[in-house]
């Protein structure tokens, strides 16, 4: 039986559910330091004085670095924008900046040293709310800017200079003005979205020491051991050989550990220490590190009476916060899908990446596309109960199709959507236009049901590679540099080198990221690794396949299409007794039962926008996805229940069909959240909430009682058996499924600001009461 | 979190003595509200006194002239599935079921949380309506006071330096049924928004005896004393509940915050107190 659709044990699986894993914090090395930061109480402020003498003497205490430990480096680093300093140099812009980063003996003589570091502030005028800072009179966040030189994608963002504006992105179809002109109804309305927090259990963690060479090792929850040892090199001016990043299982990532955040101060402590140095953040502590970006979402529709949209324009400004991290990619990546997974001739799309005071963010799950998401859902159902039309239907008509041309000029391949779309609406039983009819009379509990769908892209072109390792007795191992998250990439792709070699699942195992013995990988992030290392882990055990073959030609005298490699053994195609197991290969290959054969395989997509036009080729592959929620809201206290929540995702083929379900299934509960209540809130740049005592997460009890993924496969020409990737797909269309399902219960009233708390709800009941 | 002493007494005397000797001292039981503030630097003790080790004092008991003495150390989870208290005072079980989680209700102790006054709470509005007391011990002895005076307002008691609280006594019920509602804004695992207790004493549809208490909207749980009035002796018909809901809604002053704005509070207030009240007269 193939290894690929089946549901094997995860890889690490039971190691996790018993504890036995070993998470970053939980590393211990001898002579390990630990360290502590002193953060900035101030969002914006020069910094006079820095002065560690007093802390440095403080028993326990071994070092401290502060900017003047930067000579001799590349003192500022960033993803896209080399914006962040490695510890605070002439000022501050965000509460929680990093000033000073102190190791001790223990954690607790590290904070109590805290105290004795002296720091002179003077407060500069500060800016916090998202259309303010991108106003040209704001106070500017960043006078002077530099591209990095590691980012990929850095011929594709329209950087601006002088104010808050970090980058554009525009993409245009058709001619807006005319739609407008020919339209019969313009819908105009403002979306928001608040921060909201990523919730992974596990903080952000990481341990670094200098071998006596020279040689920096980093052991860090990454998502991106590559890129952290690209970012590291060039702080340090190091070859990329005299970085070693090593990555265990995460405690979850969810793009809060996509970037360098830690390693680069933690490094330059442990240099000046001479000894291993682990930092661990504390909860409210991964609060001021990252956080999904803020928005306001413009859309302006145009419709002729009959239904059909002719025209969309959408601004977007998206609040990234202090330092730039992945907001121009983000910015990007939500502009092409701003107008939605529709077919719109006349289309304005434009988004904004912006400064403001407030602690960094970086990508989170759906980058960019939950923001607009919010806003083109929402619209949808209400050009439908404007016109009289079925929500359903008015979607199923404009969706894109196999083989249609986006709004970036490609042609889209493997588009599950329409099949998406309809199965989630079949599943809790949709009746079209009569989910749009008053809610009854005299009900204080009403009900509504809610449809919503989503396109995005996987960030391109990147590159990921892998090495696979025959060993003489059968077993292999996949070099790999992808992590494991929770997501299940380690089983995934030990089920694809296991399929290519024909070798039982349990004789594949999977090397976690260790950058001197990994290949290089993007990252594990935009849902890329079952696609893109995916086919990497693939072709390079084709390779050992191809020599397993090969041997076997000749040693069984058979054509190589006879054979075939099954149960760790070479033979001919219908005749089992003419074999050979794979330690024979080895015998007759190299004369010994002993030996490894070698595969490797660096798989590129190309693509990419032009920063001019837009168009081009975003994406290596599409996915997308629909939910249907149903809810119940009391009319009176505003509380709303949700009682169903399914989502459609095609994910091209399901490699692992349950670990797929229990990915969307964590997207669903992740967006229930922010749809309801998840919101990060701040006071004058400082953060209140920043705990999970005031900052909740939704509980078992507020889990709806139905809820389940289905899975479409709309099998990809490239993709590893066709799969596309799922890792995002069901977040972005959570919130507005659950915003139309609430709008439908209450007759049309629509909350266009998110979280959709209840106190908002009562609000417009009562706005709506004294209106007429 | 900074470097402390752990001192772990087998009596609560003992303990009392160290706290004595010890002035900046903080005793420790549950660590669910403690430790939170100390990792945010709110406390930082030179010594902690952990109480959890003292077994004798998280002892259930109930005899039917004194009522129900709950030991300070007694967790959240072991006074909801107690039968005596399932039994009598089924509804203090209820609003213990409703704080939090699992977890937090193993760790956490019922002397913890009325030690630390926290307002959005939903025990002491039970125990409020309950007309529970607070047995304190210190070297001096033991005193007793109502928990409605013990609770001075948000994070403030009646505690003195060098007292302990050994237990809670509530007083035998009677024929007081009704109900704990909590309502929580955002995660059903959060504090309340607005708790509310109210149990009545009922003679067929007359009602006896009313306790309206509506906790988390001010700085301690409110026993809407008015409203009880204008419930004795009267029949529970749904023009008089109204108008005690809406009496109850215009009586409370709460502040903004995350769980809802003042406003969406008052207004929470009397649709909860109807909805109370209209269950309570079921009972």
């Amino acid at each position: 039986m193939s290894l690929i659709g089946t549901d094997v044990t995860m890889v690490g699986g039971i190691a996790k559910v018993t504890g036995a894993i070993n998470y970053a914090p939980d590393l211990v090395l001898p002579r390990m330091l630990h360290a502590k930061a002193l953060r900035s109480p101030y969002p914006h402020a020069k910094l006079l004085r820095v002065d560690a003498s007093k802390a440095e003497k403080y028993p326990g205490v071994v070092a401290v670095v502060t900017r003047d430990d930067l000579t001799g480096l590349n003192p500022y680093f960033g993803p896209v924008v080399d914006d962040q300093p490695v510890v605070a140099t002439d000022r501050v812009r965000h509460v929680g900046e990093v000033v000073a980063l102190l190791a001790a003996e223990s954690r607790e003589i590290a904070e109590e040293a805290l105290d004795l570091i002296q720091v002179e502030y003077e407060e500069l005028p500060a800016v916090f709310d998202l259309l303010e800072a991108a106003k040209p009179d704001a106070p500017v966040l960043h006078a002077q800017r530099n591209e990095t030189n590691a980012g990929v994608h850095r011929e594709e963002f329209n950087f601006e200079l002088g104010g808050n504006v970090c980058s554009v992105f525009r993409v245009e179809d058709g001619n807006i003005e005319k739609g407008f002109q020919e339209a019969d109804e313009i819908f105009d309305n403002t979306y928001t979205l608040p921060p909201v927090q990523h919730g992974h259990i596990e903080p952000h963690a990481a341990t670094a020491y200098w071998e006596p060479s020279g040689k920096l090792v980093v052991h860090s929850a990454s998502q991106n051991p590559s890129g952290v040892q690209e970012q590291l090199a060039q702080i340090f001016k190091l070859p990329e050989n005299q970085v070693r990043v090593i990555v265990p299982p995460l405690g979850g990532g969810y793009g809060g550990k996509t970037h360098a955040r830690l390693e680069p101060a933690l490094a330059l402590l442990a240099r000046k220490a001479r000894r291993p140095v682990q930092w661990v953040l504390t909860r409210d502590e991964v609060f001021l590190t990252g956080r999904r970006y803020g928005a306001v979402v413009k859309i302006k529709t145009g419709v002729k009476r009959d239904g059909t949209i002719i025209a969309r324009e959408v601004q977007v400004f998206y609040e990234i916060g202090a330092y730039a991290l992945n907001g121009p990619v983000n910015a990007k990546t939500g502009c092409y899908v701003s107008s939605g997974p529709y077919n719109i001739p006349n289309r304005s799309l434009s988004t904004y990446s912006v400064y403001t005071n407030l602690p960094p963010t970086g990508p989170f799950r759906g980058v960019g596309v939950s923001h607009v998401c919010w806003a083109y859902e929402s619209e949808m159902d209400d050009i439908a109960r404007r016109l009289g039309l079925d929500p359903l239907a008015l979607r199923l008509r404009h969706l894109v199709k196999e083989g249609d041309v986006f709004v970036t000029g490609e042609k889209l391949v493997s588009v599950g959507i329409t099949d998406c779309l309809q199965r989630a609406a079949a599943a809790i039983g949709w009746k079209g236009k009569e989910e749009q009819s008053a809610p009854p009379a005299g009900k204080d509990v009403v009900r509504g049901k809610g449809l919503a769908v989503t396109i995005k892209s996987t960030t391109t072109p990147t590159t990921s590679s892998a090495q696979v390792r025959l060993n003489a007795d059968g077993s292999a191992i996949l070099l790999t540099s992808s992590v494991d998250m929770g997501q299940g990439a380690l089983t995934s792709l030990a089920q694809i080198v296991g399929d290519e070699l024909g070798l039982p699942f349990e004789k594949v195992s999977v090397s976690f990221p260790d950058t001197d013995i990994t290949p290089y990988d993007k990252s594990s992030s935009s849902s890329r690794t079952t696609f893109h290392m995916g086919q990497a882990a693939q072709k390079a055990a084709g390779e050992i396949r191809n020599q397993l073959l090969e041997v076997g030609a000749k040693k069984l005298e058979a054509r190589i299409e006879d054979l075939e490699l099954r149960d760790g053994a070479v033979s001919v195609r219908g005749v089992p007794d003419r074999r050979l197991s794979i330690t024979d290969i080895f015998k007759a290959r190299f004369g010994s039962s002993v030996g490894s054969m070698f595969g490797g395989y660096c798989f590129k997509t190309e693509g990419g926008l032009n920063a001019r036009t837009g168009k081009g080729k975003a994406a290596a592959f599409w996915f997308f996805s629909a939910c249907a929620a149903e809810v119940e809201v009391d009319r009176e206290t505003g509380k709303t229940r949700v009682l169903r929540i399914v989502t459609a995702v095609d994910a091209g083929k399901a490699i692992h069909p349950k670990q797929c379900g229990l990915q969307n299934e964590g997207s669903m509960l992740s967006g229930m959240g922010s749809a309801l209540f998840e919101e990060m809130v701040y006071d004058n740049g400082q953060p209140i909430n920043s705990s999970f005592l005031e900052y909740m997460l939704p509980s078992m009890e507020d889990h709806p009682a139905e809820f389940h993924s289905i899975l479409v496969e709309t099998p990809h020409p490239k993709g590893p058996h066709g799969a596309k990737g799922v890792g995002e797909a069901a977040l972005p269309p959570v919130a507005p499924a659950i915003g139309n399902a609430i709008a439908n219960a209450l007759g049309g009233i629509r909350c266009r600001d998110l979280p959709i708390k209840p106190d908002k709800i009562v609000a417009m009941l009562d706005a709506l009461k004294e209106s007429r | 979190m900074r470097r402390f002493d752990l001192v772990e007494p087998t009596t609560l005397e003992e303990a009392c003595s160290v706290i004595v000797d010890n002035g900046d001292a903080k005793v420790i039981a549950g660590g669910t509200a403690l430790l939170t503030l100390i990792k945010h630097g709110i406390f930082v003790p030179k010594t902690l006194v952990n109480l959890k080790k003292i077994k004798a004092a998280s002892e259930i008991s109930f005899e039917p002239q004194a009522g129900l003495r709950i030991g300070a150390l007694a967790a959240i989870y072991d006074i909801e599935a107690s039968p005596l208290v399932r039994q009598h005072y089924p509804v203090l079980a209820e609003a213990c079921h409703v704080v939090a989680n699992i977890r937090i209700r193993n760790m956490a102790t019922l002397g913890g949380n009325v030690a630390h006054g926290d307002y959005q709470s939903d025990p002491p509005t039970v125990l409020v309506a309950l007309d529970a007391a607070v047995e304190l011990l210190s070297r001096a002895g033991t005193r007793q006071i109502k928990l409605t005076d013990f609770l001075k307002g948000s994070y403030e008691t009646a505690l003195e330096p060098g007292e302990l609280i050994s237990a809670l006594i509530v007083p035998p019920a009677g024929h007081l049924r009704g109900t704990y509602s909590k309502f929580t804004t955002g995660s059903s695992e959060e504090r309340p928004c607005v708790g509310i207790a109210a149990l009545a004493t009922m003679d067929k549809d007359i009602c006896m005896e009313l306790r309206l208490v509506i906790g988390a909207v001010s700085p301690k749980p409110m026993r809407f004393k008015s409203g009880e009035s204008m419930a004795r002796g009267e029949r529970l018909t749904a023009e008089l509940i109204e108008r005690i809901a809406l009496a109850a809604g215009q009586s409370v002053d709460p502040i903004d915050d995350l769980r809802g704005t003042a406003d969406y509070k008052r207004h929470l207030v009397h649709v909860l107190v109807r909805r109370a009240l209209s269950a309570a007269a079921q009972h």
